[in-house]
């Protein structure tokens, strides 16, 4: 029902669930696309707070395999558009 | 919109239980009707939420019908809001508003204001308005506040919280006392407002030339706050924290704390604005 920029905010809110409760698991995963304003702006202000590792993983686990293991340090507009894509218009439903 | 009635209320069992009957069940059977009635953001919260900075991600709790998610109208994709409420049927309105706008961004979490939800301090901004006078008891709604603290970055997080007031404009002549017999205290108001639903009338009820409407009433729980309460809710929150309260002081031993920057009353609520603050070790 979220967007992985949302999944990447998100933590179990019962105590001590894992180690420190994030990220939550998918279970019986289906994705819907839908096309959202890009805003290169945005992203680069967002891009210090995303926990990269459950970024990747989470796209992953949704056969998205577009970004890098390690956050880049250049951000071209491919890196940008990608990125876009997997935090904005993928949505775990 | 102020009521047209108010009746004293009594939280006469678990708050938890008294809430989800006397609020979040009625929100999810008058969703539709009540969303209908609120879609005009207020200015102080349409000039908060331009103020926020490009790339900032922040958490609107109690969103109700969205009407915030897609501010600021100017600039939309700058910012990203995600709303959170307790009726499921609020949500379901919040999600699919404005789609005749396509590419606003909209995003609808389930949830309870009191829950912890989220990665501690990832929110940059949160909003709460018109949702924590639905809590039923002062300590309630003390944890609320320590929950939009807690959800914010301690370095730079910034929150907006609006509540109903005693001190309503239609309602002015009808004095409401704001203090206990000694003065000394300030103590709200527990009340219900009646929400009166109009609905088709069975068919068999239908008179001749008549438009059959039945009429239901549900009585919305509300804390009415009285002068000075809201803001004595953020010092009890930041005490539990081990928060300071006021303007970040110059000193360079490290502490953490947060400022009331706006505390007012306007159009029948009282509202806070606050920014956290903290001096790193």
């Amino acid at each position: 029902m979220v967007r992985l920029i949302t999944h990447n905010l998100l933590a179990c809110h019962v105590k001590g669930c894992n180690t420190n409760n994030f990220p939550l698991q998918f279970r019986d995963i289906q994705i819907e696309l839908r096309e959202a304003e890009f805003n290169p702006d945005f992203l680069k202000g967002f891009m210090p707070k995303i926990e990269w590792k459950a970024l990747v993983d989470a796209a992953r686990q949704l056969g998205d395999t577009s970004l890098p293991l390690e956050q880049p340090e250049m951000l071209d507009d491919e890196f940008l558009k990608n990125l876009h894509h997997v935090l904005l218009e993928v949505k775990e439903v | 919109m102020a009521p047209k009635a108010v009746v004293p209320a009594v939280v006469d069992c678990d708050p938890q239980t008294y809430e989800d009957k006397n609020v979040h069940a009625i929100y999810d059977e008058i969703a539709s009707h009540f969303s209908s009635t609120r879609y005009k953001p207020w200015p102080i919260i349409s000039a908060f939420m331009s103020s926020i900075s490009t790339g900032w991600v922040g958490l609107d709790a109690g969103t109700g019908n969205g009407k915030y998610l897609r501010l600021p109208l100017e600039r939309p994709s700058d910012i990203f809001t995600i709303g959170l409420d307790r009726s499921i049927n609020l949500l379901r309105i919040a999600r699919h508003a404005g789609q005749s706008v396509p590419m606003i961004t909209r995003e609808v979490v389930w949830g309870d204001v009191l829950g912890l939800g989220w990665r501690s301090g990832v929110f940059d901004y949160a909003i709460s308005i018109a949702t924590i006078h639905h809590l039923a008891t002062h300590d309630r709604r003390i944890q609320a506040v320590k929950r939009l603290l807690e959800s914010v970055s301690p370095r730079h997080g910034r929150i907006l919280i609006y509540v109903w007031a005693i001190e309503q404009d239609e309602l002015s002549k009808r004095a409401i006392p704001t203090r206990d017999g000694d003065g000394s205290e300030w103590t709200g108001k527990d009340v219900v407002v009646p929400w009166v639903l109009s609905r088709p009338a069975p068919s068999q009820e239908k008179g001749p030339g008549e438009v059959p409407v039945k009429k239901q009433v549900f009585n919305r729980y509300y804390h009415m706050f009285a002068k000075g309460e809201l803001s004595g809710l953020v010092h009890d929150a930041a005490k539990d924290l081990g928060l300071h309260v006021g303007e970040q002081p110059e000193t360079s031993s490290p502490t953490r704390g947060v400022d009331i920057v706006q505390d007012g009353w306007e159009r029948s609520n009282y509202y806070v604005e606050l920014r956290c603050w903290e001096i790193p070790e």
